[in-house]
């Protein structure tokens, strides 16, 4: 017996409906309705057909799978006879599923809605926790100016076009990278081109400002490193993509730098010559044994600066100091007339000089400039005639004279004049001087001397310029206050002696005299007094280990620290020596610095260019890279440059 | 008309080449300074939306949008394409707050019960054309009733004819329930014959003791439980093809209302691309 159920012949199936919402209660037992409940699920059948009229007839109109034309037919008044009992309809699957869709969507929203207004809203909608760096940070409002106010202000904010940077505002309130803080890499546009001359991608080199946010974000976990940033945020703007391809570090163009060391110390000289000899026989007791001796790195781990003067050299080199000679600062110069035919009062036996410091000294002096004016060879005083020699003799007068009276204020008032400077209260200077220089300069010149000099060598003065007795000196026992060097008075000049290394004085007229002056009188002097410090000739050679860089052409540098580099700067390229040679055996040092052959270390620093350089030391980026070419996959930009190349204060 | 083999390796590759250049655009353009969650959020959003439009295009019958079937090709593979856009933009990572927890289990949840949809409607059909009667699922309680009463009008026969109570007795003990609604719905979803095995055993056994008139009978009622173990298969089977819908469509919408609020949150408080 083959039993078929579903019939497909329009006469005997039934109509069904399965993409409304309801459908016939008496469906279930094969009695649907042609019509159906209606579409808020009533039912809307009362008979089982309803009959149309035909030549004065009334026709039954069943359908034929509800059993066709009835035989009993319509009523008299065209109402179907078989009136049947209304249904429940009942949900169709579609109109199931509609219902569920109208709860899940008003459940989603209601859930929304009452995250976004009430106070859970942080908790809920915060995309992690903080990294640990910011943990202390309890409202979302120091991050987020726009949390504290209502939901339909965050679609406002949503829809306002704010750009990732105004938003990456609030991090400037705790890390200050300066007025530049979202140009790239937090420099000017110019300053950043002249430190990364050809490095940036030609069509990004004009670009625009990144947001914090760009690099850095947040809300990843409490172990979130957020300076751990993807290679690829470099390369939008540097071009790198083909090394990233190839997995290997750009070719180093620039390494290793060619800038000489600030300190000139002949490694090579020094060990084979003076602590060990070829044999390798110890000659010193106090030598290195190795690079670490002198070199320690400092608490950022990065530079290996040297130690002190006195633990690494002084041991050797303090007979320097200790035998130095004097040199004469103030003197009595020899005239080409007698004190007699000048008619007068000058000492007899002057034989000195004018000094270069006293030229400066006098050269805010009407008399002096008129007197010295049409001197042909640099201060030859020979060549005066009678009337300048008296105008010269009345302004050497006049400087003994004032500091008898005036004291330091009137070395530092005539120094001022010399350099053309003018300071204003807040100590800002007008010239290449700064007051604080100046100030040490002149507290460590020898008042007392000087007026004991006035009184040995003029002793009249007082009479000639018809002064009281208010002198300064006759008030004041001014002592110099260093004791690092000695004045000593001589019976027609007043001599210096250092006797200690890192001696201010010297320091002092060094840096001054390194500097362009206004005035073509004192400019020439300065540049004579500087070339006689740094000569040979001079008492202590200063630039004899501390290197001299030009500037310009006018204007030197000389180094004092071994390293201008300060523990917390910056700067592109960073590289931990302390992690290197943890753990490691102390001779890796020349794994990277090796002994050049070639000499002329030396030789490198007599042009005064810092940038003409032999080092006593090769090193090839074969030396990194035989660790780190393998790696460059895990290695990020940042393991060793910096992006942020001015410190963060927070 | 392109075989079914056919047009499935066409649409393969087209994901498969959709997805590449998706991703060489993202490791070349969109991956630095964060663009590519930006970026990769914005096709995601689009996606969606697309996959979305199918239900609405499935509403409307009248304009000439393309036939529903293509509509469905694209949206089951789009839907795998939108895992893979999910993926890459959520950088392979579970995501650490609450509501991106949520969003995300939203979104995995839809995708995961398309699948499952997607594969139901692969292998379904298959079982349902190899055995019984193709029926409309709708009319499957009417069909279903119709046994019912057909079976009881059988037994009231034989006992009008045969004037014993036996075949009758048999029914109501052990058959009223199972003609009464769907039976062993666990058995179906795995296309277990075993329980009709079970019925048959039983009614061979009761048959020993009925005379030949009964037997005659009881052959059709065995027909008739045959027929109805058919359609409980395919009512079940055919029910699953259309309950995965009531995880995937709600779902859908709730993950738009989610979805909208993670945008807004986004550019509230990260704010746009320069």
């Amino acid at each position: 017996m083959k039993i078929q159920l579903q019939k497909f012949i329009h006469k005997y199936s039934s109509y069904s409906r399965p993409n409304q919402s309801w459908s016939c209660g008496k469906q279930a037992q094969g009695y649907q309705c042609d019509a159906g409940p209606d579409a808020q699920g009533q039912c809307r059948t009362q008979y089982e057909c309803t009959p149309y009229k035909k030549d004065a007839r009334w026709i039954c109109t069943r359908n034929n799978s509800q059993g066709g034309r009835c035989t009993e037919g319509p009523l008299a008044n065209g109402d179907c006879c078989k009136q049947v009992v209304s249904c429940q309809p009942i949900r169709s699957i579609r109109g199931k599923r509609k219902l569920l869709v109208k709860w899940t969507v008003f459940t989603t929203f209601a859930v929304l809605i009452f995250f976004l207004s009430s106070h859970l809203r942080a908790e809920f909608f915060s995309p992690g926790d903080l990294s640990f760096k910011h943990a202390k940070i309890q409202e979302c409002s120091t991050c987020h100016a726009v949390f504290d106010t209502s939901s339909f202000e965050w679609i406002k904010q949503a829809l306002s076009g704010n750009f990732l940077i105004h938003n990456s505002n609030k991090c400037l309130d705790c890390h200050q990278f300066g007025e530049h803080a979202h140009d790239a890499h937090g420099l000017k546009a110019d300053e950043l081109k002249q430190l990364t001359p050809n490095k940036v991608k030609p069509e990004k080199s004009d670009k625009k400002q990144l947001a914090c946010l760009n690099c850095h974000l947040e809300h990843h976990g409490e172990n979130t490193d957020l300076t751990n940033v993807a290679k690829q945020n470099c390369a939008y703007c540097h071009d790198i993509e083909k090394s990233m391809t190839q997995n290997k570090h750009p070719e180093f163009t620039q390494y290793p730098f060619k800038q000489n060391t600030k300190i000139i110390f002949d490694h090579f000289t020094h060990s084979k010559k003076y602590y060990y000899n070829r044999a390798g026989d110890q000659l010193l007791e106090t030598a290195p044994e190795s690079c670490l001796s002198c070199h320690k790195s400092d608490d950022s781990g990065i530079n290996m600066g040297q130690q002190s003067y006195d633990n690494d050299c002084k041991a050797c080199h303090n007979e320097i100091f200790e035998e130095s000679e004097s040199f004469i600062v103030f003197d009595i110069p020899e005239l080409a007339f007698e004190a007699s035919e000048l008619n007068a009062q000058w000492p007899e036996d002057a034989r000195g000089t004018l000094t270069h410091f006293m030229i400066l000294l006098l050269a805010s002096d009407p008399l002096f400039t008129e007197a010295v004016t049409d001197l042909e060879d640099y201060f030859d005083l020979s060549e005066l005639n009678k009337t300048n020699t008296l105008k010269l003799i009345k302004s050497i007068k006049n400087l003994y004279f004032e500091i008898d009276n005036k004291g330091p204020i009137a070395l530092k008032q005539r120094l001022i004049k010399a350099f053309n400077c003018q300071f204003n209260d807040q100590g800002q200077s007008s010239c290449s001087i700064n007051e604080t220089e100046l100030d040490q300069l002149v507290s460590l010149m020898p008042i007392q001397l000087l007026c004991e000099a006035k009184t040995r060598w003029f002793p009249k003065l007082d009479e000639e310029y018809k002064a009281e007795s208010s002198h300064y000196c006759a008030n004041n026992n001014h002592n110099s206050e260093s004791d690092t060097g000695e004045w000593i008075l001589e019976e027609l000049s007043i001599e210096y002696r250092p006797t200690k290394h890192n001696n201010p004085l010297i320091k002092t007229l060094l840096n001054l005299s390194s500097r362009e002056l206004s005035s073509a009188l004192t400019e020439k002097t300065r540049l004579e007094l500087f070339n006689e410090l740094i000569s040979e000739d001079a008492s202590v050679q200063c630039s004899k280990c501390h290197s001299v860089e030009s500037v310009d052409a006018k204007n030197f540098k000389v180094n004092w620290p071994a390293s201008d580099k300060s523990s917390t700067q910056k700067e592109f390229i960073k590289f931990r020596h302390d992690a290197h040679i943890k753990y490691q055996d102390e001779s890796i040092c020349n794994d990277c610095h090796q002994e050049n052959s070639k000499d002329g270390y030396l030789d490198s620093y007599e042009d005064h260019d810092p940038l003409t350089f032999e080092s006593n030391f090769i090193t090839d980026n074969k030396a990194c890279l035989s660790c780190h070419q393998n790696s460059m996959t895990e290695t990020q930009c940042q393991t060793c440059h910096n992006y942020h190349i001015s410190p963060p204060l927070l | 008309m392109m075989s079914f083999n056919r047009r499935r390796l066409k649409n393969s590759l087209i994901l498969i080449f959709v997805s590449l250049a998706l991703n060489t655009f993202a490791m070349y353009f969109g991956t630095p300074l964060y663009r590519i969650q930006i970026w990769s959020g914005w096709i995601l959003l689009t996606l969606i939306l697309l996959l979305f439009l199918y239900s609405v295009r499935k509403k409307i019958n009248l304009l000439p949008i393309g036939k529903a079937s293509s509509w469905l090709q694209f949206h089951a593979y789009a839907g795998l394409l939108s895992s893979l856009v999910f993926l890459k933009h959520t950088s392979f990572q579970l995501p650490t707050g609450t509501f991106e927890t949520l969003l995300a289990i939203l979104f995995a949840s839809t995708a995961l019960s398309g699948i499952i949809g997607m594969i139901f409607s692969r292998i379904i059909p298959l079982h349902l054309t190899r055995r019984g009667e193709e029926v409309i699922y709708e009319r499957i309680p009417a069909f279903s009733y119709k046994l019912k009463v057909q079976a009881q009008d059988l037994v009231l026969e034989c006992t009008l004819q045969t004037n014993s109570t036996a075949l009758a007795d048999y029914y109501q003990n052990h058959l009223s329930g199972f003609f009464q609604k769907p039976y062993m719905p666990l058995f179906h979803l795995y296309g277990s014959m075993g329980y009709l095995h079970t019925l048959e055993i039983k009614h061979n056994t009761f048959c020993r003791y009925l005379n030949e008139q009964e037997n005659q009978y009881a052959k059709q009622l065995f027909e008739l439980i045959r027929k109805k173990y058919d359609l409980d298969f395919h009512y079940t089977l055919q029910s699953l093809l259309k309950t995965w819908l009531f995880i995937h469509v709600p779902l859908t919408y709730a993950l738009l209302l989610a979805m909208t609020v993670h945008l807004m949150l986004i550019y509230a408080f990260l704010g746009h691309l320069q």
